[in-house]
Formats: structure tokens, sequence, C-alpha cells
């Protein structure tokens, strides 16, 4: 009788077709389209194509306005309007996106256009159109409601054109399952003394290739978390304290080394 | 050395365009050809003058009344004459023909005469010239029957007599003998006296003296023709013969392009109307390239002989001539519509009128030497984009972003208009290099106060004092009943920005704003707040997104 073969893992596993979780960027992928590079190196690594996918619709899901949702967006855009490479279009945004903060982190203001559609018809209609065309190259838009017939007339449109779609959604829509090739749940990082830059904790819900990742932190290249001092209460209210800067903060306990209260 | 010189008169060649339907095509030109075989009768003065072939199948003949003509079929659909509109569709056409040549001359009621010597060469001899009008008229939905001669009266009078037959004599222009007169006496010797263009007691009375056709009329002694008809006639002999000339009123180009279709039965849906659509934009197409110009306005008429009008209008950011683009908007418009009830005329008026703009091409294209991004592919898509959103969302709706020339923050931007793009740039290039202040990636339109006693702590150093936590909403996607306390931190600032020290007298009565960026403790967001510095008023104008 032949002595039966052991079974060869490794014979297996060079076969083509074949896909591992641990390995995304394999390249088995024959139709993987190449992704607009986020500008973070941490977040290329994890997403399939190395940056935002330009033939499908990302979410980004969030809760409070203001931990950095556009400035993680700015390295892209600023790469996208200084290429030309299109329109970058703003679709009912909650405020007005400030010329001179985009100037300053490198956006091209001449690509940009924003329109304010009376209803939510118009909203969809406009980014569906955005999407298809090959003149645009991102989409950015806040839909007050959207349902995921419409995420999949949208991801649809997308495959034609070339342009990023980034949809703004709530934290609440995780629940809701997502047509979106990308979703990514952003929290913000509160400040702590000791950090001069803002930072912005993610966790991506959905990808392209990939399961659900754990929180990492994206770090902004900022000084927005960079305190000003006082000198003039701490000179004059409490001469016996130390300046800021020497104070040993503990991260785990709730109070620091004098008792008040740091978070 | 004998050299040659040509001795013969510069030859003229006239083409006379004779529109012998014209009363009824100025109604029937924009319908589909299963309409057209519906029996068409012309009025007017309660007798029929004019029919199309239908009718005459039928047995309705010219000068039967209404009556006879609904007792002989009752499908009749019967039009006033509208000499107006003819003259207006006649004009219209003069200025069609203006491709072929400058020298054109209207000649009502239905009748075109061209001076086509000059353009032989051009269009490839007389035959293919005249095939590429007759060809051009029937597309437009006109019949239409050419003729040439070598003077203008010659050419309309074949042209209006040979309503059946096709009697050509063809000449390229030439003559060897060099005698225009000769030439015409031979061509017009055949056709009965009855088709000069003259009065009719003139023709009465030659008819009566037995004179029958032309050949005869020419061998008469011209003294006694002028004792016998006037000075007129013989004016008029003189120039159809060639022995006058007879310059003729041309025309001039006109800058706008008017066209209209109507329909024999009422529309009542709008969604019918893309055919007769197609059709006004492909003429507009047609008469742009021809004259090298472009538009960006578009007047729309829908309107019917009872109601009013319902006028809609394409704007487009640039100047083009692309029907594509002219249809797919004029739909996408028109489904926007449905306040109309019923339409029996679409018209299109064309007034603002610019040179095109010639992009070259790509001299390498299709070879692996040619340009990445193609210039003009790049800005047609481009364009097509955005006037797709004006067109539905409104002309005014979309706007770019600019820096603007203020050191007040709410003034440190502005919206641009698109089609005037007017972005501002620092001048001073040595003052980009300063490092800036963090501005927010979101302002406020207005700045919203923040609620009572917010309590802030400086992050440099301890509050003290009673903190009381008020209720603040950020505008994130909270639920509204749940009311989160907010505690701010600040961390930068104050950024002192003075507003308009220069208009004041007393430096008291100035606003001055304390800006700061503050941190919402638990939260993570950042966000620009300031304070005036005289009644010490917290307000949120930004957030660092």
């Amino acid at each position: 009788m032949a002595q039966k073969q052991p079974y060869d893992l490794d014979k297996t596993l060079q076969k083509a077709g074949m896909w591992r979780a641990s390995h995304m960027h394999a390249g088995f992928q024959p139709e993987q389209k190449q992704g607009t590079p986020t500008g973070f190196n941490i977040l290329d690594e994890q997403l399939s194509g190395s940056g935002w996918p330009t033939d499908g619709i990302t979410e980004l899901l969030y809760e409070h306005a203001g931990i950095g949702e556009i400035r993680l967006l700015a390295p892209a855009l600023a790469n996208l309007s200084q290429q030309k490479a299109g329109w970058i279009l703003w679709i009912s945004p909650p405020y007005i996106p400030y010329a001179p903060a985009l100037i300053a982190a490198g956006i091209d203001l001449t690509s940009i256009l924003v329109i304010n559609p009376k209803n939510q018809t118009d909203s969809l209609w406009a980014m569906e159109q955005a999407l298809a065309s090959t003149s645009c190259c991102a989409v950015l838009a806040w839909p007050k409601n959207i349902n995921d017939k419409q995420v999949r007339r949208l991801q649809v449109a997308s495959k034609s054109g070339k342009s990023l779609g980034i949809l703004f959604r709530s934290i609440q829509s995780v629940k809701q399952a997502s047509p979106a090739e990308l979703r990514i749940e952003l929290t913000g990082n509160s400040y702590s003394p000791l950090v001069e830059h803002s930072s912005l904790d993610m966790k991506i819900v959905k990808r392209r290739g990939g399961w659900p990742t754990e929180k990492f932190t994206i770090d902004f290249d900022d000084k927005l978390h960079q305190i000003t001092p006082d000198f003039s209460e701490m000179a004059f209210r409490n001469p016996h304290k130390p300046a800021p800067d020497l104070v040993f903060v503990d991260r785990q306990s709730s109070q620091d080394r004098y008792g008040y209260p740091l978070r | 050395m004998v050299t040659h010189y040509d001795n013969t008169a510069p030859q003229t060649l006239w083409l006379s365009i004779y529109l012998p339907m014209l009363p009824v095509e100025v109604f029937t030109r924009g319908l589909k050809p299963e309409d057209t075989s519906r029996p068409i009768v012309i009025l007017a003065q309660r007798k029929v003058r004019f029919l199309n072939p239908a009718a005459h199948a039928r047995g309705i003949n010219i000068g039967s009344s209404l009556d006879t003509a609904f007792t002989l079929s009752s499908q009749v659909v019967s039009f006033e004459r509208n000499e107006q509109k003819e003259f207006s569709t006649l004009s219209h056409l003069a200025q069609w023909t203006y491709q072929f040549t400058p020298n054109v001359s209207i000649r009502a009621p239905d009748c075109l005469l061209l001076d086509i010597s000059g353009c032989l060469k051009l269009f490839g001899g007389l035959e293919n010239l005249k095939s590429r009008i007759q060809q051009g008229l029937t597309k437009q939905g006109y019949e239409s029957v050419l003729t040439t001669n070598m003077t203008p009266m010659a050419a309309l009078c074949l042209a209006t007599s040979n309503r059946k037959q096709q009697v050509e004599k063809d000449n390229t222009g030439t003559d060897e003998n060099g005698s225009c007169v000769a030439y015409v006496t031979k061509s017009l010797e055949s056709l009965p006296v009855d088709c000069l263009q003259v009065d009719k007691k003139i023709i009465e009375s030659l008819q009566q003296m037995g004179i029958a056709d032309c050949k005869a009329l020419f061998a008469l002694p011209q003294s006694g023709l002028n004792r016998r008809f006037g000075i007129y006639f013989v004016d008029y002999l003189q120039r159809l013969l060639g022995e006058k000339p007879d310059p003729q009123k041309f025309i001039n180009p006109e800058p706008k392009f008017v066209n209209d279709v109507t329909f024999l039965a009422d529309i009542n849906n709008t969604a019918s109307l893309r055919f007769p659509i197609n059709r006004l934009i492909s003429e507009l197409a047609e008469f742009l390239t021809a004259r090298q110009l472009a538009t960006n306005h578009l007047s729309w008429s829908l309107s019917h002989r009872s109601h009013g009008d319902r006028n809609f209008n394409i704007l487009l950011a640039n100047p083009v001539n692309e029907h594509d683009m002219f249809m797919s908007l004029t739909l996408l418009k028109l489904e926007q519509i449905n306040d109309v009830k019923e339409i029996d005329n679409l018209s299109l008026a064309v007034n603002n009128l610019f040179p095109a703009v010639n992009i070259s091409g790509d001299l390498f294209h299709g070879t692996p030497f040619q340009q990445n991004n193609s210039v003009k592919g790049q800005q047609q898509q481009t364009d097509m984009l955005l006037n797709k959103l004006r067109t539905r969302l409104g002309p005014g709706s979309c706007y770019g972003l600019s820096a603007a020339n203020d050191h007040r923050p709410e003034k440190a931007w502005k919206p641009v208009r698109l089609d005037q793009k007017d972005y501002w740039q620092p001048d001073q290039i040595g003052m980009t290099s300063i490092p800036q202040p963090a501005r927010p990636m979101m302002l406020l339109s207005q700045p919203k106060p923040l609620p009572g006693t917010c309590s802030f702590s400086s992050a440099g150093n301890v509050t003290g004092g009673a903190s009381v936590k008020t209720p603040f909403q950020l505008s994130s996607f909270h639920s509204p009943t749940r009311k989160a306390k907010h505690q701010l931190t600040l961390l930068k600032g104050p950024e002192r920005i003075d507003f308009g020290w220069w208009d004041e007298d007393d430096l008291s009565k100035v606003i001055t704003r304390d800006y700061y960026v503050a941190t919402i403790n638990n939260q993570g967001s950042l966000l620009w707040i300031f304070q005036y510095s005289n009644d010490k008023r917290w307000y949120l104008h930004g957030i660092f997104s």
C-alpha cells in the first residue's frame, strides 16, 4: 500500500487564487485600482490600493465635528489639486469651507467647487453626475439621510469616473449595512498636555481585501494642541506651582499630581 | 511675343431657388413623416390656396372652399395663410444659404436669388453645389426648385415656370461666344409669356395680341413695346436679357438665430419634444459652424396660440458649439418643467454669439508621442459637468472659493463666480513665507454665541472659581434630545484682531476680538472661538474639521 503523502500546506498556499487575510497587498487582484495616496503611511498600509479608493465610496463616520475629518483628507486633496486632476466638489458642507485654511493646507483653490442644493434629490443627483464624470477628482458630501440603495447607486456611478467619493455620516450609521467600499470610524483624541500636535483615532469598519482593524492613531503634522501658557495667571495666582511643562502627568489617573482633574 | 488677354466680360451666374410649397411647409416642416400623410390645406379668404400632396390625392383643388375640402376628407387640417411667417422663414433660409455665397437676395414671396459666379470652384462645380443646396433644404423640410441662368431675372423666370419639369441647360458659366443676351434669349425661348414677372395686365395684353411665348416677344422691336406698354416693361426686358445690368440688393448676415417648429396637433407632454428639439439644435449647430461662432445662451419658448409663452433659458459657462451638450442640457431643463398644458409651437432664439475659440489639436494624436491629457478633451469634460450642475441647480448655485484681501476672518474669503474666475492672490510673495496662525477648515456663516457662562479652563494653568457647566451644542450628529455638557479648554491664544480701527475716532468703540483655539474636553474637537474685548462675550466662529 502506498504511503499516504502528508498534506502539503505550502503547495496549497502557493496556488493562484488563494487569498490570505494577512497578505492584503498580494498582487493576485488583477483589477486592483491604484488609490489616491492619503498622505499618512500608517493609513496607506491598511488600505488596498494604498490610498483612498477611486472606484468606490468612502464613508467617514464620526460623532463630533472638529476632530480632523477634513484635515485627514487635506494631503490627498492638496495633491489632486496641484496636479489639476479635476474639480473638487463640496456638496452641502455644514459650514463654509474657509479659504485661508485650505490654502495653508496646500489645496489650490481654483479646483474647488461648492454647491448647496435645496433638496436631497438634487444633492444625490449632483453627486452621481460628478462621480461618473471624468472631469471631477473628488466629491465630498454631507448627506442628511441616505439609505443603502442610494449609496449603492453612488457606488455604481463611481466605478465609471476616477474621482474619490467621500460621504460624511453619523457614527450611528455604523449599525446600518452599507455597500460603500471603505468605512472608517473616526474619534477625536482629547488634548493631552505633553503633545503639541493633534491626532485622530481611526477604526476601519470595512475595507476591500481585508478584515476590520483595531483602532489606530493618525498624527497630524500641526501644532493645534500647542498651549499658550498664561503667564499672568501663573505668576500672580500661585507662585509655588511650577510651570506647566514641568508637570508630570500620570496618564492613567484622572487627576494630576496636584489634585486637579485631567480630563 | 503676343500675349492673349481675356476679352470676354466677366460672366455672372445666378441661381434661383424657388420654394413652391412654402406656405404649407412653414407649418409642416417639423413633423414626423407619418404626420405629413394627413391632408393639409392653406386658406386665404376661406378658399383653398395651397395644399400638400396628400390633400391633392384626395381630390381637393385650389380654389375650392373649406367645406368642400372637409366633405372630401374628414382629416383635413387647415391653416390660415401666414405671410409674415413665410417671410421670416424665407429670411432664415437666406441666412442659411449665406454659407454658399455672400450675395443672396430675397425675392418675395417664395424665391431666393444667389449670385454664384465666385463659388463654383470652392464647391466643386455647379452640379455639386446645386445638389448640396437641394439636400440641405430637403433636410430642413423644404421642397425646392433650382435653376441657373446668366441674369437674375432670367433665373427667376425659369424657376417659377418649371414647377414640374426640370429644364436645365447646364452651363459652367463661361460662354465662348461671350454673349449673355444670346444665351438668355435661347434659354427662355420656349417659355410661355405668363412666366415673366410683370403686371398681369401686360401679360394679358400680350396674349390677346397673339404673342404666346417669349420667342415672339423678343422678336418685337423695343420702341414699339415702349410706346405700348411703357418704359418699365422695356427696362424689365433689357434686364432680363442682360442688355442692362441688374444690381440686386443683397442681405446682410444677421448676428442672430431664430427658428421654430409648429405642430399639427397640440402636444401635451414635454417628452415628445425630443425630436423637434434635436432638429432645431442641429440647425443651430450648422449655423454656428458656418459662421465660426459659439454661444452660451439658448432661449427656448413653448407657446400655444391661446395661452401665453413658457420660456426657459439654457446658460452655459463658456460659449461652445456642441450639439450633444446643448441637447443634454435642454432635456435636463425640460424635465423640470411640468406646468405646460399644451404646446403647438416650439422656438429657439440665440442672440449671444461669440467668435469660436479654435483649439489646435495635437499633431501626434493617436501615435506613441501624443500628449497625455489632451487639452481639448479635458476642457470639454470640465464644462459638461459644470454646465449640468448650473442648469439643474440654477446658475448662481455653484461657486468657487478664493482668499480675499482683508484681515478680518469672515471677510478673508469670498465666493467666486465660475464664469468670471476672479481669484485673489496676495501680491507680495514674501508675505507668504511668514508663518500664518492656524485657521479653521470650516467657518460658521454667523458667529454663534456660546451660552451663558460657559466655563473655560485655560490649559496653561488652573482656573479658579466655580465652573458652571452649561450645555453647549456643536453641530455634530447628536440626537437633539441629548444635551451634552461641554467644558472647553483654551489652548492657543489670544490672537487679537481689530476691526476697522481706522473708522473710529474713539479707540474704545472699536470692535476687538481675541481669538482662541479651544478644545472640547473628552471629545477632541477643536474650535475657534473669540471673545469681544469690551463686553467679554464669547462666540464660536470656526471649527478645525
